[in-house]
């Protein structure tokens, strides 16, 4: 099998190569149009939550390549693209020569490795709450010389949090609703105890049926959901026609669980919202908090 | 009994068999002998349906074979390979019994009578001794006996056998040869071989028919068949034919000398 | 002589059968969350394990008798249901649906196009092999199938390489096995078609015993082989599509259970076929028993389980007994 595999390998290589070189002309063109105020840093953003960050530090007219992914703030749409979130094109990289990239759990150690040779600052940063989210911020605001910024949105989204909080002391802990995360079908996955979104989820007003689970992704037994009863369940993908509580419901054995038997399936969260772990993320916690107080869910 | 009418039959677009006429009748020992390619498999397989004619016509017990299915046709004639590569372990009752398959109902089981056949079978070929032993755990003298008793258990009205001890050392080879003769003899068995070796073919067979490219180039008693004039035609050697001493028919000594009928196309000597 | 009802069939058959409720019952008491005795008929969760149970007993014979098809068929030991290309095949129709979002079509698109890949597979394998005549000889048969499965093969790793990572996850998962059952429908098609599929072929279970001569020897026995070849396909192709259409990959059972149960049972085809079903069911039904408990309350893939369990098992079976069935 490996004469047709190398064939196909090779093939991709040049037709990245080629799409690369598409993308450089393509965005040189825009770049002609935005012309930068001062000599500033080039950044590169290899998570399209930093790509956020940056923007909401206003740091965006740095940014002089993203990944594919990096689709919010719709100003993002200009900048050159390196490839797909958690596969960047390390050729692409380099010809940028970027003074400064930043990652947000960068899988391959060997891309960081590269890129440290050639005498670019790499800043990975590992997001598993929201402290670690606040501590990211900082750091890339001292990186990219907006400290002050950088403690300004902090403070925002911690008072905001803390606004969410004061609401759900009026809920004793006991009585927290259980919320089941579910991030894909096939297989059945799931957040666990190290994961954002079961910070998410406590800030929310929540409490993660997954937390035991020490991983912060992982697959699940069905089995498992149908014995942690959860009172709500958010449901990832929004590819799915229908209403998700009546599909859920059609699950064998999954019609007897709260959250399905009440109705009280989300999944019109927007999932950039829950899923990215950048500034946004507060608009998560809010959104999520409104739904866990609602007494009944739709119908 | 067997009667081949102008056929024409090949593979791939090319003719193997060429307007062959050959008539057999009930009960005759016929050989098939001729050299290599001369069609002599291919013949059998037009006799047993598997290659279908391209022209002319194959008639089976007064039936046009074209006419007749599978089943009909393994009810007359069974076929014996030269060599059966069988990897399962069937016991060799069990592979004898397959020779059964043409008799049975479509989802039928096997009857009283058919395994009482299956014990005759295996006696009429001498393997009713190792009845129950793996098919994979015995000589190739023994396998080929216990294939014969599964083309005795289709009980055929004629036996078609390719090259049936060309694997066998002497000792095997006659008792086959042998066992295949009784039968003929007892119960009228019409039997038609392919040989390699003519001597065995002079001994046991009633008449020889001699092929030579797919055509028929003689056919009649040993005697008229093999003369050393025809075998230098077909074959492209010279040999000496003498008299069986104890069988009084022909008997064909090979010359181990250089050969005669062939050009030499170099004269470069080679220096071993 | 043997058949369905003689008295090594009964033994044989027997004592499958009980191992197979023996499994069924470690199957539906073990898993992630321990079950009383108590609430195991009303709870949501004893229907889960019974949904998935069934697709255990149902997958496993659905690919045991296809791979005892498919080594009468081909005469060969090494041939199991995937050995057409059938993996690669369904694998590309499944991999494609993930990557293109098609299950947003509904919750069938999966099995679909997997269905679709594996039997469109062996329609080009058959295609491919057949002579004017019309006739598809067995070695051509094998050789088009490595051919048509290194292809399709390749197309699939395209496929995975180019793939967003979160859909990635998935087609690994897929490409693993799995019986994650979520609704009764897709078990009960599947369930009707391997059923039907077995039926047929115990019944003509006898002519595979033909076709283990040789495909000449079999004509000689009166047997319409091409049409024989052309039904055993056919029954064997929609066991394993169907298979793999609800359970993705489980590689390895169609390939050792036959063997294993040769060993015991003989090789007439009568009893083998059911015999191997009987157990294939038994065998993956205890696979993944331990596939939902070792790690809970994850699951480890059963394609992994079935490798781990049945290599080692087999190669002791062959060490106990001097000659293989296979010569």
């Amino acid at each position: 099998m490996n004469n047709p595999a190398k064939r196909f390998w090779k093939a991709l290589a040049a037709i990245y190569l080629v799409a690369a070189g598409f993308a450089v002309l393509g965005c040189s063109r825009n770049a002609s149009h935005d012309s930068p105020t001062n000599a500033k840093l080039r950044i590169v953003s290899l998570a399209p939550s930093m790509t956020e960050v940056l923007f909401r530090l206003g740091a965006g007219e740095s940014l002089i390549g993203a990944t594919d992914h990096c689709d919010y703030p719709p100003e993002a749409a200009r900048i050159e693209r390196v490839g797909a979130f958690g596969a960047p094109n390390v050729e692409k990289l380099l010809a940028l020569s970027p003074d400064l990239v930043i990652a947000a759990g960068l899988e391959r150690e060997e891309v960081a490795e590269v890129l440290r040779r050639s005498g670019i600052r790499v800043l990975d940063v590992q997001i598993r709450n929201f402290e670690e989210l606040f501590d990211a911020i900082r750091q890339i605001g001292e990186a990219v010389d907006r400290l002050q910024q950088a403690e300004g949105v902090v403070a925002r989204m911690r008072a905001q949090l803390e606004a969410v909080k004061a609401q759900n002391e009026t809920t004793p802990r006991g009585h927290r609703p259980k919320v089941f995360v579910e991030i894909g079908d096939h297989p059945l996955m799931t957040a666990g105890g190290t994961s954002f979104l079961d910070d998410l989820i406590v800030r929310a007003g929540g409490v993660n049926v997954a937390h035991e689970i020490s991983q912060a992704y992982t697959s699940i037994n069905p089995e498992k959901v149908i014995e942690w009863n959860p009172d709500i369940i958010i449901v990832a993908q929004m590819d799915r026609p229908g209403d998700a509580a009546v599909q859920l419901s059609r699950r064998i054995g999954w019609a007897d669980i709260s959250a399905v038997r009440n109705g009280r399936v989300i999944d019109d969260i927007h999932p950039d919202l829950l899923f990215r772990p950048g500034p946004r993320l507060i608009d998560g916690v809010k959104a999520l908090a409104a739904r866990l107080h609602k007494p009944e869910g739709k119908q | 009994m067997l009667s081949l009418q102008n056929v024409s039959a090949g593979y791939a677009g090319r003719f193997v068999l060429q307007n062959v006429v050959v008539d057999i009748a009930a009960g005759e020992f016929v050989g098939l002998i001729g050299p290599n390619g001369s069609g002599k498999t291919t013949l059998l397989r037009v006799i047993s349906g598997v290659l279908p004619a391209q022209h002319g016509e194959v008639r089976l017990a007064g039936h046009n074979l074209r006419e007749m299915g599978r089943r009909d046709v393994a009810r007359i004639v069974a076929h014996l390979l030269q060599d059966h590569a069988l990897g399962l372990a069937f016991s060799v009752r069990e592979v004898v019994l397959m020779g059964r398959s043409p008799h049975l109902p479509r989802f039928g089981r096997e009857t009283e009578r058919d395994l009482a056949i299956v014990e005759t079978a295996m006696d009429l070929a001498d393997v009713s001794h190792i009845a129950d032993r793996p098919i994979t755990e015995i000589s190739g003298g023994e396998r080929q006996r216990a294939f014969i008793a599964m083309c005795l258990a289709q009980e055929p009205q004629a036996l078609l056998l390719d090259e049936p001890t060309s694997h066998l050392d002497i000792g095997h080879q006659l008792s086959v040869l042998n066992l295949i003769r009784n039968l003929n003899r007892q119960t009228r068995l019409t039997v038609v071989a392919v040989f390699h070796d003519l001597n065995l073919a002079a001994e046991y067979c009633d008449r020889l028919i001699l092929l030579d490219q797919g055509r028929v180039v003689a056919a009649g008693a040993p005697m008229e068949v093999l003369t050393a004039e025809m075998i230098l035609n077909v074959y492209g050697v010279s040999v000496f034919v003498g008299r069986n001493p104890v069988s009084d028919g022909p008997h064909v000594v090979l010359v181990a000398s250089g050969c005669p009928g062939v050009e030499r196309k170099s004269a470069i000597p080679l220096h071993i | 002589m043997s058949t369905l009802c003689d008295k090594k069939s009964l033994a044989v058959l027997g004592v499958l059968l009980l191992a197979l409720v023996a499994a069924c019952l470690v199957s539906l008491l073990a898993g992630a969350v321990p079950l009383s005795a108590d609430d195991v008929w009303h709870s949501g969760i004893f229907r889960l394990r019974l949904a998935r149970t069934a697709l255990g007993v149902v997958a496993g014979a659905g690919l045991s008798a296809a791979g005892v098809i498919f080594q009468a068929i081909l005469r060969n030991p090494l041939a199991e249901p995937y050995v057409l290309g059938v993996s690669s095949g369904a694998g590309l129709g499944a991999s494609l649906a993930i990557v293109l979002g098609l299950s947003a079509a509904g919750a069938w698109t999966l099995p679909a196009t997997a269905f679709a890949g594996a039997l469109g597979t062996i329609l080009l394998v058959y295609a491919l092999a057949r002579t004017p005549t019309g006739a598809a000889p067995v070695q051509t048969l094998l050789l088009s199938g490595v051919v048509i499965s290194a292809v399709l093969g390749s197309i699939l790793m395209f496929v995975v390489s180019i793939s967003p990572s979160e859909k990635l996850h998935g087609i690994v998962w897929w490409l693993l096995g799995n019986l994650q059952v979520f609704d009764w429908g897709l078990l009960r098609i599947v369930s009707a078609v391997v059923g039907a599929g077995l039926a047929v072929s115990v019944l003509f279970a006898r002519d595979l015993n033909l076709m283990a001569l040789g495909e000449e020897p079999a004509a000689h026995l009166g047997l319409d082989v091409e049409w024989t070849k052309k039904l055993f396909f056919l029954l064997a192709s929609l066991m394993t599509g169907a298979t793999v259409a609800a359970c993705g990959l489980i590689g390895f059972v169609g390939l050792m259970v036959p063997h294993t149960v040769r060993l015991v049972a003989g090789p007439d085809h009568r009893r083998l076929v059911t015999a191997s079903a009987l157990a294939g069911a038994a065998f993956l039904v205890l696979a993944d028993s331990i596939a939902r408990t070792i790690i809970a309350p994850r699951e480890v893939p059963i394609g992994v389980i079935t490798a781990i369990l049945g290599g080692p098992f087999f190669l002791g079976l062959l060490r106990k007994r001097k000659a293989s069935y296979w010569d």
